[in-house]
């Protein structure tokens, strides 16, 4: 039981703006609908409503066509969540979840019994019973959101429909928004279907993920199957990151930039390679991608920080088995990456003896001619686990025309600047 | 706000009744209030005991019936108001700047100037709710935009359909030749064509439109928060907009046929009832219907009253106090854009 979406396809006029677009969402699950702007995501929702005859393909709810009910009986079975517009309206807080009752009550009728404990029960459950006689001009957003979803829930419904519920809300109120919509949504076996501009809140909140794209379905799934790098960057057109939430649990996604629009950056295919671990390329990793470079990482060793971020952004990365020296074989290859980048960058990592050769690719590319820049921040005294011998590498190799950089930022830039320029010697 | 609607519906309703006395007991003849309260009571538990007294005709036959239809005219006026900004969420609506009284004015001009009474009494009527709805349906076309009616598109459209149909209104009466319609009064609106004939086909064609109307102050709500939010709640925009549409229609038309164009008061009282009492249908509509009442019986009291001898139309009185009240409107709606 639950939704049944099936070829689905809606249109305004001759304007198809979803086309075939299939996906279910069981009894007590939350299903999240995620796209760029003009997707087709709020249309979508007004054809899982029965607002919006569909062209082609089925819409069920257990097992009924909503879109063949009467205004009121769909409402009844239907609850749409919209984004809280700030009232103009001083009605209370509990006469707007009254309305909720609308399909129920008639034009002028009283409200009964069942009505009165439907909204009761609604704003209890939402945790806004202390609103209740307040006017409702003078809420929060956050608190507004939350009516909204209250007059959705006195009208009793078996399908939720949420369309960007947490838009202009604090971090705060977006948590409690989704917790609620869950929490209910488990309790009451209802089904919910939502939009939701954050990737992150959809990873954390849904069972299943629908990615929507130009009207069209680009992935249906459990959000770690769906919310790939791949999958968001050809939907949404962004550069991302993703992983997995240390604490949480949760897939998480962050956003880079925009893909192919690297701005003042390098030209297309302009390589570096970086020698980093122990989370000292966290923040360089992301803004070298962000600037538009090719990276290549290595060697790093698996479980490493390092190694979690360059995955998580589809990095090409030279990796050594966990908490082992970097072996010839990797060595090799780092260094040969390292010579066919434009430039190699040396994070500010902890170096003992185990990962010193990997400053190896820094020598060959220096060699080979390329720009070398070194991230001397942390000095590097307080991170040479290897008697100086780090020290001394590092130092040659300013000596040889490596150039220092006090910070990822400087780093880039340097690296931006004069990309195309060979590195002048440093006295 | 339920405490404030306990003081305020008392509280209109009592003035509503003192200016219906008021409105009996002031005019060009001074009466005895006396004899003249005596004469009404008379004449409301059936008495002939003042009967074929001048006192009696002029409180009974043509003082009362003027008052009623200034008070249900008001009336009529009052809710079309509350319905049609509800209805189309623009502060600005009103039978009057939409253009819906014109188009009835067409209708009540044509039965006027032929004489054409097939429907008796309520011939006027039923033509002007032909034009009104004619209006009505034409300002609709002209300012929609892909189904929606933009505030400004509404409003340039009402003006300017609505001063089409009343220069076709104003050249039916000025071409008749037996000139059998005070153009000037017609135009401006007045009670002094008021009769019981008129008030018996105006007050139960109010009294209905007002319960129907009644039966839509839910949907109306659920509109306020625009069309997707009603429909999810289960309101069919279109039936509604149709029927609030029509209702309205009906109210101006009976309105314009017995007491001609009176601008502003769809304007004037709403605001004001939902400044008293909020903006929820199911008591701003009876409120509006109350305060209608009370603002065209206070203006047609001043317009009979104030100079010796003559009367001011009464649209002149409405116009004064509406047009700055619709600028100031204008200006609010503009940096708020907020109506409450």
């Amino acid at each position: 039981m639950g939704l049944t979406v099936r070829g689905l396809d809606l249109a305004y006029g001759h304007e198809p703006v979803v086309r075939g677009v299939s996906f279910e969402a069981a009894a007590g699950e939350v299903v999240g609908v995620v796209g760029p702007n003009a997707s087709g995501k709020t249309t979508l929702m007004r054809g899982l409503a029965g607002t919006l005859r569909p062209r082609g393909g089925s819409v069920s709810l257990d097992g009924g066509a909503v879109v063949d009910l009467p205004p009121r009986e769909r409402a009844r079975v239907v609850a749409l969540v919209p984004q809280a517009q700030p009232s103009e309206w001083a009605f209370t807080v509990r006469e707007m979840v009254e309305m909720g009752r609308t399909p129920y009550m008639g034009g002028v009728g009283r409200a009964t019994p069942a009505d009165r404990r439907a909204v009761d029960e609604a704003m209890e459950r939402t945790g806004i019973g202390a609103l209740a006689d307040l006017d409702s001009t003078t809420l929060s957003s956050g608190q507004a959101q939350l009516v909204v979803l209250a007059r959705a829930l006195a009208q009793g419904p078996r399908l939720l429909l949420l369309d960007e519920p947490t838009a202009h809300l604090d971090v705060t109120h977006q948590l409690e928004v989704m917790e609620t919509v869950r929490a209910l949504v488990r309790e009451r076996r209802l089904t919910a279907v939502a939009v939701l501009h954050d990737l992150n809140l959809a990873a954390r909140y849904c069972g299943r993920v629908l990615v929507l794209a130009r009207g069209r379905a680009r992935g249906f799934g459990p959000p770690e199957e769906v919310l790939t790098r791949a999958a968001i960057q050809s939907a949404f057109g962004v550069e991302v990151m993703v992983r997995r939430h240390p604490t949480t649990g949760a897939t998480y996604v962050v956003p880079l930039a925009v893909a192919g629009t690297a701005g003042e950056g390098p030209p297309r295919g302009h390589k570096v390679h970086v020698v980093c671990g122990g989370g000292s390329g966290e923040e360089l990793l992301p803004a070298l991608v962000r600037a538009g470079f090719e990276v290549s990482v290595g060697v790093v060793n698996v479980l490493d920080t390092d190694f979690d971020v360059a995955e998580g952004l589809g990095l090409r990365v030279v990796a050594e088995a966990p908490f082992s020296p970097a072996t010839e074989g990797a060595l090799e290859e780092a260094r040969g990456l390292a010579a066919a980048s434009q430039a190699v960058v040396v994070a500010p990592m902890p170096i003992g003896p185990a990962n010193l050769e990997t400053l190896g690719a820094a020598r060959a590319a220096l060699a080979a001619g390329r720009r070398v820049v070194i991230i001397t921040e942390p000095p590097v005294a307080g991170r040479d686990h290897t008697g100086g011998r780090a020290t001394g590498a590092l130092g040659s190799l300013l000596a040889e025309g490596a150039l220092p950089a006090a910070d990822a930022r400087e780093a880039v830039r340097l690296l931006g600047a004069g990309a195309q320029v060979t590195a002048p010697a440093q006295p | 706000m339920r405490f404030r609607r306990r003081v305020v519906f008392p509280g209109l309703a009592g003035l509503l009744l003192a200016l219906i006395v008021a409105g009996v007991l002031v005019g060009n003849v001074p009466l005895d209030a006396g004899a003249a309260l005596g004469a009404l009571f008379d004449a409301a538990t059936g008495s002939s005991a003042s009967q074929g007294t001048a006192v009696r005709t002029i409180v009974v036959d043509l003082r009362l019936p003027r008052v009623l239809l200034a008070v249900f005219v008001g009336a009529a006026l009052g809710v079309a108001g509350a319905a049609m900004q509800g209805l189309l969420r623009n502060p600005l609506a009103d039978p009057y700047l939409f253009g819906v009284s014109s188009g009835a004015a067409v209708g009540s001009a044509a039965v006027a100037v032929t004489g054409a009474f097939f429907l008796g009494a309520m011939t006027g009527p039923a033509v002007a709710l032909l034009g009104a709805m004619l209006a009505t349906a034409v300002v609709y076309q002209v300012a929609q935009v892909g189904g929606r009616l933009p505030v400004e598109g509404v409003l340039l459209a009402g003006v300017a359909v609505g001063s089409l149909f009343a220069a076709v209104a104003s050249a039916i009466v000025f071409f008749d030749p037996v000139r059998r319609v005070n153009v000037i009064f017609w135009l401006l609106g007045s009670f002094q064509a008021a009769g019981w004939t008129q008030v018996l086909v105006v007050a139960p064609t109010v009294a209905a439109v007002a319960v129907a109307l009644m039966f839509y102050s839910r949907a109306l709500n659920a509109k306020l928060f625009g069309d997707e939010v009603a429909e999810g709640l289960g309101v069919d925009p279109r039936r509604t907009t149709a029927a609030v549409l029509f209702l309205v229609a009906l109210a101006t038309a009976a309105a314009v046929a017995f007491a001609g164009i009176i601008g502003f008061v769809g304007i004037i009282v709403p605001h004001t009832v939902r400044l008293l009492i909020g903006p929820d249908h199911r008591f701003l509509l009876p409120g509006s219907a109350l305060f209608g009442g009370i603002l065209l019986a206070g203006c047609d009291l001043i317009a009979r009253s104030s100079v010796p001898d003559t009367e001011i139309p009464v649209g002149i009185l409405t116009a004064f106090l509406g047009a700055p009240f619709f600028i100031y409107l204008l200006r609010r709606y503009r940096r708020l854009r907020t109506w409450g």
